[in-house]
C-alpha cells in the first residue's frame, strides 16, 4: 500500500471493507468515497457514501447494501441495490451495469447505504420510496435498456439548450 | 505529559477509534460522533509507531515497551521516541491512559 501522487494513502478495496466492518461492529457508521460506475446514475464515482449497520435490521427491496465477497472471491467491497430475494439470500444488482445480479447471503452484508453526498450536498434520489421502482426497473433490465439511455438523451438535449448550466 | 513519570504509565487504544493491520500497515480511523470517515482523518503509523502500537496491550508500561524495543532500534533514543509517539496519539485522542 503506497501513497498516491498527492501523498494520500490509498486503501485497497478489501481494506476499506475490513475497516467498515470494524466501525459498524462498534455501532458507528462508516463514510468513504465511491469508486466505479456500477451504480450510476444514482451513485457517481467520487460520491461520499455513509453506510450504517444492519444489526437487528432486515434489508428491504430497493435498499442499497454494502457487501464483501469472502476472501479469495470477487473484488472485495461492493455497493449494490437489493432487487429481490432468493431463499435466505438477497439478489443485488448495480443500477448502472448490465452484469448478472449477485446472490448475497446475510453473512456477507456489511451495512446499508444511508446517505450519498455529492459536491458537499446530500443526494436523496434513489434512497427514498422510489427505490422500489428502481429495483423493479433494474431487475427487469428496463433501467439499463430503456430508462438510462432515455435519461442520457434528455440530459444531452438539456445541456444543448442550457450550455451555461451544464454539469457532469 | 512529563517524560519522567510517563514511562511508568500504561496507555491503550481509545474506544473511539478503529485500528486494523492492512497489507502490513496499521490504519487508524477515529470515530467522530460515531462516524468513521476515511475521507476525514485516517492515520497510518511509521515503523517505530507500528512496533510501539503492537506492544500497547494494557499490561506494559511505556518504560517496559521502550526496553522491549531497545534491541530492535539500537542506536535510537527509543524511550524518547516512545514518549513522543504516545504524546502525539494522546493529543489526537487515539490513545488513553489505562485504568
Amino acid at each position: 500500500m503506497k501513497p498516491d501522487e498527492q501523498g494520500t494513502l490509498v486503501l485497497p478495496n478489501r481494506g476499506v471493507a475490513q475497516l467498515m466492518e470494524a466501525v459498524l461492529e462498534k455501532g458507528g457508521s462508516f463514510g468513504f468515497r465511491a469508486h466505479g460506475t456500477s451504480m450510476v446514475p444514482f451513485i457517481w464515482d467520487g460520491d461520499n457514501l455513509t453506510i450504517a449497520s444492519i444489526a437487528n435490521y432486515t434489508p428491504r427491496l430497493g435498499e442499497v447494501l454494502a457487501f464483501s465477497y469472502p476472501a479469495g472471491q470477487g473484488s472485495g467491497l461492493v455497493v449494490h441495490r437489493v432487487v429481490g430475494r432468493k431463499g435466505a439470500g438477497l439478489i443485488l444488482q448495480g443500477d448502472g451495469n448490465d452484469c448478472a445480479p449477485e446472490l448475497v447471503f446475510p453473512e456477507n452484508v456489511l451495512g446499508r447505504l444511508v446517505q450519498v453526498r455529492r459536491n458537499g450536498r446530500v443526494v436523496r434520489l434513489g434512497l427514498g420510496p422510489e427505490r422500489r421502482l428502481i429495483a423493479w426497473l433494474s431487475r427487469t433490465r428496463l433501467l439499463w435498456t430503456l430508462v438510462w439511455p432515455l435519461w442520457r438523451c434528455v440530459r444531452r438535449v438539456f445541456r444543448q439548450s442550457n450550455p451555461m448550466k451544464s454539469h457532469s | 505529559m512529563a517524560a519522567e513519570d510517563s514511562l511508568d504509565k500504561i496507555y491503550v487504544p481509545s474506544e473511539e477509534i478503529v485500528a486494523r493491520e492492512i497489507e502490513g500497515e496499521i490504519i487508524i480511523v477515529p470515530l467522530i460522533a460515531g462516524v468513521g470517515d476515511t475521507d476525514d482523518e485516517l492515520y497510518s503509523l511509521n515503523e517505530t509507531g507500528r512496533a510501539v502500537w503492537k506492544l500497547l496491550d494494557g499490561d506494559k508500561t511505556l518504560g517496559e515497551i521502550a526496553r522491549a524495543l531497545s534491541e530492535e532500534f539500537e542506536g535510537q533514543d527509543i524511550a524518547q521516541d516512545v514518549l513522543g509517539f504516545v504524546h502525539e496519539l494522546v493529543k489526537r485522542r487515539i490513545l488513553v491512559e489505562a485504568g
